[in-house]
């Protein structure tokens, strides 16, 4: 088949040249042919177009040969091709219009439609060539687009010529002449023009306009040969008509030799290997092009781009024969395709060998994987090998017994590509398995592999689960080492759990490559301050991306997990049962492998539960973290009311005065005392010596109780969960709890002066109805103070904890749930404690809120002391004046009554301003909490206004200002102004 | 630390309340009949705090807080034999040496009060000097009867002459009406030194006593133990938060102020639920208790330890819940939400008031005994209801006095030689208290008293 274009050049060349060559035909001539372009390139670029053409098997046989002589004949060739050409031009087309005219595009395009018309005529025909037919028109346009592309690209240098070329010669070939030929051999035309291999490398510029009529035409020129064609198959008819040409055809056995060469990737005498031209040298490609820029160059759909693009030059592309065919026969195209597709395994041989001889020689960070990679490729290429002297002692035997092979015996290359079928699909997984090598490596690489495991033949499957098998090995082994151990012995950076760098680069490279030892070194050498909560969070790292396939993420993260909890257990806890543990898991390990995905599983999981168990065993058994938690509780969240009440009671004096004036001494001594008064003194005394009293940073005017901070000190391990966060957090809360209970206590010794011991001044006239508001006022102060506190210490506090501690309880899954289960009841206790909001900008809104309205408590109080003092010196001053009336010595008294009488005013004025401004904070309270984002926080809410007096509140409120005005300045004033009140 | 508290228990009913009180306590917090700590109390990790009520002496023994006063010796002559003779210090008993008793005379026992002031003032500053910080005392009585209506009367007098910033709380038996005749007369006389002299009263009504031993505890005709049972009980739960503290109600005075805003108003009803074997000799014990139905139990009227009449203005003016035992948090606030929704409570109109709740996890016991874990509670509310209770005390009051009966055994004694003033002042305090609980019923009560400047500076 591959006769048809060299037949009708043959036809032609017999033709005198009539004119000479227009240089415009000539660089024609060299884009279509390029090896005979003068800048002679020793490589063809598309060996398939080569092959095509009979021009190449004309080429001079080897380089060896003289150059002159070659220049001669290629200038020869030139010339006759030139002059077909013409002829093709010149010849009986009627449409053949002049070079460089503008409108040929529009003629291409114009037959283009037409020959839809005559598509549909030969519909039957193109239906039996079973020919996927698009319409002319679709065939016009995507003429066109390809057509603006070349033009607009500028990649090809002159594509009118071509353009014009491509014309003609479908036009050169007449309907009749490709009918009467149709008529004369129906069936082997069609299936040889069928069996044509398609333009593999080169895609055809034009596929349209050109492919088409050929390959309609089929062999047009067999009508003129005088040979009977009738009732001969196609290849008989081309035996024959060779036989007459004495065109003898090549020796097999030859070819069989440089095929079993091809196949170790040698090159073979008559046959080698074709490789990729540099892009510089292909003729098609105009300036910008060849720079690289081939936007407009690859258009074909399929693989035309990704090679442009991709390919490397030097790569094996192909094979060309480079057999002088016309001295030792010619070589069919059949043989050449089954040629090029057995030598496809020699190309994929020298891939992989490519590769393992380029690892061994430790040009790449390598791996272990690769390693075993590399090993099992070795094995099977023995396999190959084997297989190849197995051919090649077969060859030998048939060529020694027989020089023409008999039929059904012996080697020959149809039997050459049957036998080693299995092996060229191996070879080619191995290819394909060697390119994935080369990106990615570790437990990348494993994943890459484990997806060929779901392709669908079965060979390809089982192949690739051997290679498994055995690339999987020195991850098994890293594997095993780290969730039975939790060492991390992965020096090549394979596993997915790896060495945070970021921590490496702290520990200034003491890290061995062979593993982690450093970090035992590193803790130790920090005498175990440094945070455990870091090393257990930051230590490693999971590498989603190195995760095998065959492991699933969540899986991964278990054995992460593992590891980590055995690191942890062994490195930061210091655990001296770390043998008991290590004995259990011993037992739960079997030898993991691939082929035992189940078995893996479960030795997972059960090491996954023994370490996470053994490693919160430790964090509640050894190093009771409960009872720091409960520590914290109850001295850091004020649980333990006693201690906190004598704490309080032994700092307020201190606390009172000016921060600048704080001893850390004093403070420490009344933290010995509270904790030696209180239940504190049971308490375990690890627990008590890490409480200690601090001083925060004050600034001028603050007193102690803006800067005294309760602390609690704690260490790696436990700083795993206590992190420096959550003590902040912890810190935060004591600094609110505390100011409530500051408060809360001042509330308390004002009852005392104001309900309990109020005899002392209940015979003052005209004060029992303030003394009586300041009482309903303070009720409701100490309301909302203790609503406040119950709230968080009921709601809040109390049913956070019972949350930690059904999981404290259940002891599921490892530290981080730990972590986390902490940190979600830290989190939920100083959310709501600190009534913070999550809308943004406000959060802080409501304490704002919250700490005004207790700030105004305390200037309530020292309004009523006021009153207080006041009222004890008016008593005083009555019984005298008593004492005086019923003529008693007294002594002479400076204070008049207008002047306490104005006092009691100022006073008056305080204590009511005060009662209002925290009842105004009150009621936003209220309203902030009833719409506050948090549910339970809204239950404050309803715990504050549950009678629903805040919401009765609005409209009393004009009520309300009425307390004591000031329009009496005298106790009778004041009284008329109570009796008006009382009448009302 | 301090916060200590002395209990005085004054006469009969005193005293055989004080003796449960007492063995409640050594229960709780592990004390043998001899003082001595039993041996699951020993570890000191029960979290409790023994100094508020007792005291160790030299050999660590641990002695009550605690001085017994009869005018009679029976009642303390049974307490001197029974198992926890040891417990007490002998220096704190004091029998009249007479033995004579104080004859169900308010008067008598007053002036007996009087006549005895040298030695028991001796004994009550000896136990104030022995604490750290006192905190307060608690004095038991029935106010019916002569010793410990009188004596008891005369004491709260004294007790806050001498420590004015100390916190007096009673808890005071109210008679049934039928008690004594001279009771009215007794009653009034000593409730003007209730209102006057003590800081809060926890009004516990025989006759609801006699109601909730029937109804609750399925015991008919109850026996003096069981009703002292009852209110021992009371006691014992009303004081939990001292005695085991936590984050809040951790001393005397931090209870009552946010239960009494003001002065007079300081007249406290109790709830108990529920009653079970282990606190009451031969009670039934009825069905499993949840923390919902504690608390709903505690606002029924006919729960309260004092027999009142609710009108439909009656309102809670205070309202603690002490709710003890293996209580799950979320229950307390899922229970508020329901009761809050069918409105089971009344509250004040004039002020802020709401359902206080206090959690006390332990119960006292040895751990893992029985019951440890049951839930219970005590609700300490102040209520206006209770103007009825001395409406009727008025009312038994004036009908009696009309006829000036029973006049002769009062006038013996000083302090009516010179007129019977001091009735009609100690009706018209009672009558003021009355009023006053009344008025707190309403939304006016926050001008309360504006016009009565004259009256009271008098």
């Amino acid at each position: 088949m591959s006769s048809r274009p060299s037949s009708s050049l043959s036809t032609h060349r017999n033709r005198p040249s009539t004119s000479t060559a227009r240089p415009p035909l000539e660089q024609l001539v060299y884009s279509l042919v390029p090896s005979l372009a003068p800048p002679r390139s020793s490589r063809l670029n598309h060996d398939v177009r080569s092959g095509r053409s009979s021009v190449a098997s004309s080429r001079p046989e080897s380089r060896a040969e003289i150059d002159g002589e070659a220049e001669k004949e290629r200038k020869e060739r030139v010339k006759e091709l030139m002059e077909w050409c013409e002829e093709i031009m010149e010849s009986e087309l009627p449409s053949s219009a002049p070079l460089s005219t503008p409108t040929l595009p529009d003629t291409a395009k114009r037959m283009l439609l037409q020959s839809s018309r005559t598509d549909s005529r030969s519909a039957s025909r193109q239906s039996n060539r079973g020919e996927t037919s698009s319409s002319g028109s679709e065939r016009a346009m995507k003429f066109s687009g390809i057509w603006n592309k070349l033009e607009r690209g500028r990649l090809l240098s002159s594509p009118l010529p071509h353009l014009q070329f491509l014309l003609a010669l479908s036009e050169y070939n007449p309907d009749n002449a490709s009918l009467k030929s149709a008529n004369t051999n129906s069936n082997p035309i069609h299936s040889s023009s069928r069996a044509m291999p398609p333009p593999a490398t080169f895609p055809s510029n034009q596929p349209s306009s050109s492919r088409q009529p050929l390959t309609a035409t089929g062999s047009i020129n067999l009508p003129a040969l005088e040979i009977d064609v009738k009732g001969k198959s196609k290849a008989d008819v081309l035996k024959a008509w060779r036989s007459s040409k004495s065109e003898k055809p090549f020796p097999p056995h030859l070819l069989l030799r440089d095929t079993l060469y091809l196949m170790q990737g040698i090159d073979g005498r008559y046959v080698r290997f074709a490789l990729r031209s540099p892009r510089e040298q292909n003729p098609y490609l105009t300036e910008k092009g060849r720079a690289g820029d081939g936007t407009g160059f690859p258009l074909g759909k399929d693989g035309a781009v990704g090679q442009v693009d991709e390919g490397e030059e030097g790569d094996i592309v192909g094979i060309e024969i480079i057999a002088d065919q016309a001295k030792d026969g010619y070589i069919s195209k059949p043989t050449q395709t089954i040629l090029t597709q057995l030598s496809e395994m020699g190309m994929l041989y020298r891939q992989v060998t490519d590769f393992i001889n380029s690892r061994q020689a430790g040009e790449s960070k390598g791996g272990m994987t690769e390693q075993s990679l590399c090993h099992f490729l070795h094995h099977e290429l023995s396999e190959y090998h084997r297989l190849l002297a197995v051919l090649e002692s077969q060859m030998n035997q048939t060529t020694e017994q027989n020089e023409q092979p008999a039929e059904g015996a012996g080697l020959t290359l149809m039997r050459l590509g049957l036998w080693t079928e299995e092996m060229r699909l191996k070879l080619k997984q191995m290819s394909l398995v060697v390119d994935e090598a080369k990106k990615v490596h570790g437990g990348a690489l494993v994943s890459k592999i484990h997806k060929h495991t779901s392709h669908g033949d079965p060979l390809i499957r089982k192949f690739t689960d051997q290679i498994l098998e055995e690339v999987s090995k020195p991850f098994f082994a890293t594997l095993q080492r780290w969730i039975f151990a939790g060492d991390l012995n992965d020096p090549f950076k394979e596993f997915f759990v790896q060495l945070n760098p970021e921590t490496v680069s702290v520990r200034d490279g003491r890290i061995s490559p062979a593993g982690d030892v450093g970090f035992e070194v590193g803790i130790d050498h920090a005498g175990g301050t440094d945070e455990a909560h870091k090393v257990w969070e930051k230590k490693y790292v999971f590498v989603k991306g190195m995760v095998p396939g065959f492991v699933s993420e969540e899986f991964g993260k278990k054995i992460f997990s593992t590891g980590r909890s055995l690191n942890f257990i062994r490195y930061s806890c210091g655990d001296s049962d770390w043998i008991e543990t290590q004995a259990k898991l011993a037992n739960a390990g079997r030898a993991l492998k691939y082929s035992d995905l189940a078995g893996l599983e479960r030795s997972i999981d059960d090491a996954y539960s023994i370490a996470s168990q053994r490693l919160l065993e430790i964090f509640f058994d050894k190093f009771v973290l409960l009872d720091h938690l409960r520590a914290l509780k109850s001295y850091l969240m004020l649980g333990a009311g006693d201690f906190t009440e004598l704490l309080m009671e032994a700092l307020a004096p201190r606390l009172s005065k000016p921060a600048i004036s704080l001893y850390r001494h004093h403070l420490t001594s009344d933290l010995e005392s509270a904790i030696r008064g209180s239940n504190a003194q049971f308490d375990d005394p690890d627990i008590l010596r890490r409480l200690d009293a601090r001083i925060l940073e004050y600034s001028h005017g603050e007193t102690g109780w803006d800067c005294f901070a309760l602390e609690y000190k704690v260490e790696a391990p436990l700083n795993a969960v206590l992190d420096h966060k959550a003590m902040l957090d912890y810190d935060r809360l004591f600094n609110h709890l505390w100011r409530l209970k500051r408060v809360e206590s001042a509330l308390t010794q004002g009852w005392i002066r104001v309900t309990s011991t109020s005899k002392a001044y209940e015979g003052i006239p005209g004060l029992s109805n303030d003394w009586h508001h300041c009482r309903i006022v303070q009720a409701e102060m100490v309301h909302f103070l203790r609503n406040l506190q119950a709230f968080y210490q009921l709601e809040v506090i109390e049913c956070s904890w019972q949350a930690l501690m059904e999981f404290t309880e259940k002891r599921e899954g490892d530290l981080d749930a730990l972590i986390s289960a902490h940190r979600e009841y830290l989190d939920r206790v100083v959310r709501k404690v600190l009534l913070l909001s999550s809308k943004r900008d406000k959060e802080e809104v409501l304490l704002e809120t919250v700490r005004e309205a207790l700030d105004f408590i305390l200037q309530f109080r020292d309004a009523t002391d006021d009153l207080y003092g006041w009222s004890l010196a008016e008593a005083t001053r009555l019984d005298r004046e008593r004492d005086a009336e019923r003529g008693l010595y007294t002594i002479p008294t400076n204070d008049s009554p207008t002047i306490s009488s104005q006092q009691l005013q100022s006073i008056r004025q305080r204590v009511k301003n005060c009662s209002n401004s925290f009842q105004d904070r009150l009621i936003s309270i209220c309203h902030l909490a009833g719409s506050h984002t948090d549910l339970d926080v809204r239950f404050l809410a309803i715990r504050i206004a549950w009678n629903g007096h805040y919401s009765l509140r609005k409209s009393k409120s004009n009520n309300l200002t009425l307390i004591p005005s000031t329009t009496g300045t005298s106790v009778i004033g004041s009284e008329r102004a109570s009796s008006t009140r009382s009448n009302r | 630390m301090g916060r200590e508290i002395i209990s005085l228990q004054a006469g009969q009913a005193g005293n055989q309340i004080g003796a449960q009180f007492w063995q409640k306590l050594c229960a709780e917090h592990g004390i043998t009949p001899q003082g001595n700590l039993e041996e699951w109390a020993q570890d000191g990790s029960q979290g409790d705090r023994k100094d508020v009520f007792f005291y160790q002496a030299d050999d660590e023994h641990y002695i009550p807080r605690a001085i017994l006063i009869d005018l009679e010796p029976r009642v303390i002559n049974n307490i001197l034999s029974s198992p926890f003779k040891g417990l007490y210090n002998p220096e704190n008993i004091f029998v009249s040496k007479d033995g004579g008793g104080a004859g169900n005379n308010w008067a008598q026992g007053y002036s007996a009060g009087e006549r005895l002031y040298d030695d028991l003032i001796e004994m009550i500053d000896r136990e104030a000097d022995g604490s750290d910080s006192l905190e307060g005392f608690m004095l038991l009585h029935s106010i019916a009867g002569g010793t410990g209506s009188g004596l008891g009367s005369y004491l709260l007098e004294r007790l806050s002459d001498r420590f004015p910033k100390k916190l007096i709380q009673t808890y005071s038996v109210f008679p049934e009406t039928s008690d004594v005749v001279v009771q009215p007369y007794n009653s009034i006389l000593a409730m003007k030194r209730l209102v006057n002299n003590a800081d809060s009263v926890v009004v516990l009504d025989n006759a609801a006593l006699t109601r909730i031993a029937a109804d609750r505890l399925h015991v008919q005709d109850p026996s003096f133990v069981q009703t002292n049972q009852l209110v021992s009980t009371v006691m014992a739960a009303s004081t939990t938060t001292l005695r085991y503290p936590s984050y809040m109600n951790n001393d005397l005075v931090g209870i009552i102020s946010s239960l009494i805003p003001t002065p007079r108003c300081h007249f406290l009803m109790t709830s108990y639920t529920p009653f079970t074997g282990d606190e009451i000799d031969h009670a039934k014990a009825t069905r499993k208790t949840t923390t919902l139905d504690v608390m709903r139990r505690l606002l029924q009227p006919k729960n309260r330890m004092v027999s009142t009449i609710s009108t439909k203005s009656s309102a809670y003016i205070s309202c603690l819940n002490i709710i003890s035992g293996d209580v799950d948090p979320t229950d307390v606030h899922k229970s508020l939400l329901r009761i809050r929704e069918r409105q089971l409570a009344n509250f004040i109109p004039w002020g802020p008031a709401s359902i206080q709740v206090a959690l006390t996890r332990k119960r006292g016991g040895p751990p893992g005994g029985p019951n440890s874990n049951r839930v219970s509670g005590v609700m300490m509310a102040n209520h206006t209801s209770i103007n009825s209770l001395f409406k009727r005390m008025l009312h038994q009051y004036d009908m009696l006095r009309k006829r000036n009966a029973f006049l002769e055994q009062y006038k013996k004694e000083e302090i009516f030689a010179n007129g019977l003033d001091e009735f009609d002042d100690a009706r018209r305090v009672v009558a003021e208290l009355q009023e006053e609980y009344v008025a707190a019923e309403s939304p006016d009560y926050i001008d309360y008293g504006a016009g009565a400047d004259n009256h009271v500076g008098r």
